[in-house]
C-alpha cells in the first residue's frame, strides 16, 4: 500500500465517510443524534476510542497474531481489545475526571458496541495498511463519524418545531435524513480510492 | 409469561428493526437481495439463541461493570464456531455466508437482547427470546428485501418476475434506499398498531 | 456443542457469590471468560484445521478445472458433471492441471494439459475492490491473448452489489475477449448494464457497483501483464 497517510486520513472523512458510505456504526448514530451537545460527546468518544483501538489492534495484529499464525482468532481479540480498552477507558475518565465522565461517560459502553470500530480495524487488515495508515484511517473514521452524527443532530435540532406526521417522528424522519445525506456522500465515493 | 407470549413479544411488539431501531447496519446491507437477507437472518437467529442461552446461565456471575464485555466475546465466539464449523463441514454455505461474519458479530440485535432479556430470565425463556427477536428481524430483512429486490433487479429470490419491460431502479440496489423503505415501512407499522401510543 | 455452553459456568461458579462485590473480581472474571472462549475457539478451530484446508483445496481445484471445462471436454469427451464429480476431481485435477512454480517462487501458474496437448495457462491474479483484496482465476488460450474464462474466487465486495461480478452474467462476458492486439493490450470500456449489443472490447459493468468492475479489469492488465511476460520468459528457455 503506497497511499499517503495524509490522504487517508482526508478521504476516510469525506470521501469514504465510514458511516455515510460504508454505511458502519448506524445505531448509536441513529439512538443518539437528538441534541447537537450529547451528539458531539458520543462522536468524540468514537474518535478517541476508534484512533487508539487501530493502532493498538495494528501492533497486536502484526506482533502477535501473524507471528503465532493465530489470524484465525482476529475477530475475537480485536472485540476484545475495544471492549477492554473502552472499559479501562471508563474507569480511568471516571477516577480522574469527574466532569469529562459526565459527559463521555455514559457514551463509553455504547461504543463497544459501535461497528465502526470493528470495522476500521478489519479494513485495516483487509487493506494491509501500515501502521501510520491505520491510525490515519482510525482518526479519518473517527472525524468523518463525528462530523455525520453532528450533521444530523444538527438538523433534527431544526425539525424540532416542524409538522411531521405523527409515525414519522424520531426515527422515522432520521432514517429519511440519513438516506438523503448518503445519497450526497455516494456523489464522493471514487474520487479517491483509498484502498 | 409462556413460551407463545414470550416469542411474540420479542418478534412483534418488541420488534429489534422497528421498535428499538437496533440492527441497521446489517439491514441496509443484505436487504437488496432476498437470498442474502435468508442468510443473514438464519444466521442471527442461531447466534441469538445460544448467545441468549450461554449468557442466561452466567448471569449470577457476569460482574455488571464488565458486562457489556463479556457479552460481545460470548457473541464472537458463537460466531465464529458457527463460521469455523461451515468452513469445514459445508463450504457452499460457508462461501455464501463469508461477508456476514463481522456483520453479524456486531450486530446491535444480539447485545441489546442479551442486554434487555438475557440478563435476567431463565436459560429456557431467553432461547425462546432470541429465536423470536431473530424470527421478526428475518422477517423485517425480508419484507424490505422484496420491495428492494423486485425495483432493483426485478426478480424474488432470483428468479426473474417482472421481465424484460421493467426498468430496474438503480437507487434500490444501492443502500440508502433502505433507509427510506425502512422509514415508510415505520411510518405504516407506527400509523397501524401503535396508534396513539408514541 | 454442550461441553461448549457448560464451560462458562463451571469455570466461574467456583468463584462464590460475594465476591461479586470485590474490586479484583470483574478483571479476574475477564480473564478467566476469555481464556476458556479463547481456548475453547482455539481448540475447535485446530480440530477442524485440516478439513478446512481441504475443503479449501477441494474448491479451488474445482475452479480451475471449471475454467477448463470446454477445452478438456473437447479433447476426452469428459462433460462438466464428470469433470467436476466429487470422487473424480482430485484425480482429474492432477491428471490435466500441471501447477508450474516461477522460479523466485513469487507466484504460480497452471499448464492445462490433455494427452500431451497444452489447453491453456490459468493465473491466480490479485487486485484491489472496493473493500479489499480480491482474487481471482484467469484461463487463458496457449495463445496467451485470448481469455477463456474467468473467474472471482476470493472477493468481500457488497453482497448484491460488487458481489455480483462473481456471477456467470458478468463472467461470462470476458469469454473469448482478445486482450492483446501486437503484444500491445487492447482496453477494455465499461457499459452501463443493460447496454444491448456490446462492442467486441466492451464489458457490461454492474449496476450500483462502478468501482468493483472496473477493479477487476484494472486487475486483469495490470497483473495479466506481467504474469504473461514471465511466462514467455520461461517458455522460452
Amino acid at each position: 500500500m503506497d497511499i499517503n497517510a495524509f490522504v487517508l486520513f482526508w478521504s476516510a472523512i469525506f470521501t469514504s465517510n465510514i458511516l455515510l458510505t460504508n454505511f458502519l456504526g448506524m445505531c448509536s448514530y441513529l439512538s443518539i443524534s437528538r441534541e447537537v451537545e450529547s451528539s458531539f460527546g458520543l462522536g468524540m468518544a468514537v474518535f478517541f476510542v476508534l484512533t487508539i483501538t487501530a493502532g493498538l489492534n495494528w501492533v497486536i495484529y502484526y506482533h502477535i497474531l501473524v507471528p503465532f499464525d493465530l489470524i484465525y482468532l482476529q475477530f475475537i481479540i480485536f472485540i476484545i481489545v475495544i471492549a477492554a480498552f473502552v472499559q479501562l477507558l471508563e474507569m480511568l475518565i471516571e477516577r480522574f475526571t469527574p466532569a469529562l465522565y459526565y459527559t463521555l461517560g455514559i457514551f463509553l459502553p455504547l461504543i463497544t458496541v459501535n461497528c465502526a470500530i470493528l470495522g476500521v480495524s478489519l479494513f485495516m487488515v483487509i487493506r494491509k495498511y501500515s501502521f501510520i495508515q491505520s491510525v490515519a484511517y482510525g482518526a479519518g473514521s473517527g472525524i468523518g463519524w463525528l462530523l455525520a452524527i453532528l450533521m444530523l443532530a444538527g438538523i433534527r435540532t431544526r425539525l424540532k418545531d416542524k409538522m411531521i406526521p405523527q409515525g414519522l417522528q424520531g426515527a422515522g424522519i432520521s432514517l429519511i435524513i440519513t438516506g438523503i445525506m448518503a445519497l450526497a456522500f455516494i456523489g464522493f465515493s471514487g474520487i479517491v480510492i483509498i484502498q | 409469561m409462556t413460551t407463545k407470549q414470550i416469542f411474540i413479544d420479542s418478534a412483534f411488539r418488541e420488534n429489534s428493526i422497528w421498535k428499538q431501531i437496533l440492527g441497521i447496519c446489517s439491514t441496509l446491507a443484505v436487504t437488496n437481495l432476498m437470498l442474502n437477507s435468508l442468510i443473514m437472518g438464519i444466521g442471527v437467529i442461531f447466534s441469538l439463541a445460544l448467545t441468549n442461552l450461554t449468557i442466561s446461565l452466567l448471569r449470577n456471575y457476569i460482574p455488571r461493570s464488565v458486562r457489556m464485555m463479556t457479552q460481545t466475546l460470548i457473541i464472537a465466539f458463537y460466531v465464529i464456531i458457527v463460521d469455523i464449523y461451515l468452513k469445514a463441514y459445508l463450504p457452499d454455505i460457508s462461501m455464501q455466508l463469508g461477508p456476514y461474519v463481522g456483520l453479524i458479530i456486531t450486530n446491535c440485535i444480539l447485545m441489546g437482547r442479551a442486554e434487555a432479556f438475557a440478563v435476567k430470565n431463565k436459560p429456557w425463556d431467553s432461547v425462546i427470546d432470541g429465536i423470536g427477536a431473530g424470527f421478526g428481524y428475518t422477517l423485517v430483512l425480508l419484507a424490505i428485501a422484496l420491495i428492494r429486490e423486485i425495483m432493483g433487479f426485478g426478480s424474488i429470490f432470483g428468479f426473474t418476475v417482472l421481465g424484460d419491460r421493467w426498468t430496474k431502479w438503480s437507487i434500490m440496489v444501492m443502500a440508502p434506499s433502505a433507509f427510506l423503505i425502512l422509514a415508510v415501512f415505520i411510518w405504516i407499522i407506527n400509523n397501524n398498531f401503535y396508534k396513539g401510543k408514541a | 456443542m454442550s461441553d461448549i455452553q457448560t464451560a462458562g459456568p463451571l469455570s466461574a461458579s467456583d468463584q462464590s457469590p460475594p465476591l461479586n462485590e470485590r474490586s479484583w473480581y470483574p478483571i479476574a472474571f475477564m480473564l478467566v471468560v476469555s481464556i476458556v472462549f479463547i481456548g475453547l475457539l482455539a481448540l475447535f478451530y485446530r480440530s477442524n484445521e485440516p478439513r478446512i484446508r481441504q475443503a479449501q483445496q477441494r474448491a479451488f481445484r474445482s475452479q480451475i478445472l471449471s475454467l477448463f471445462t470446454e477445452e478438456i471436454g473437447s479433447v476426452t469427451g469428459l462433460t462438466r458433471a464428470e469433470l467436476l464429480s466429487a470422487e473424480e476431481l482430485d484425480q482429474n485435477y492432477l491428471r490435466f492441471i500441471k501447477p508450474v512454480l516461477m522460479p523466485d517462487g513469487s507466484s504460480a501458474y497452471y499448464r492445462s494439459l490433455a494427452d500431451g496437448t497444452l489447453l491453456g495457462y490459468c493465473f491466480d491474479i490479485t487486485g484491489k475492490g472496493l473493500w479489499g483484496t480480491m482474487r481471482a482465476l484467469v484461463a487463458m488460450k496457449p495463445d496467451l491473448m485470448t481469455v477463456i474464462n474467468l473467474s472471482v474466487y476470493d472477493q468481500m465486495e457488497t453482497p448484491g452489489l460488487g458481489a455480483r461480478i462473481t456471477e456467470d452474467k458478468f463472467r461470462d462476458q470476458f469469454a473469448g475477449k482478445v486482450l492483446y492486439e501486437d503484444d500491445k493490450p487492447v482496453s477494455l470500456t465499461l457499459v452501463p448494464e443493460d447496454a444491448v449489443d456490446p462492442y467486441l472490447t466492451e464489458i457490461r459493468q454492474v449496476t450500483g457497483a462502478t468501482i468493483t468492475s472496473r477493479s477487476v479489469l484494472d486487475m486483469l492488465y495490470k497483473e495479466l501483464t506481467y504474469v504473461r511476460n514471465r511466462i514467455r520468459q520461461e517458455e522460452q528457455k
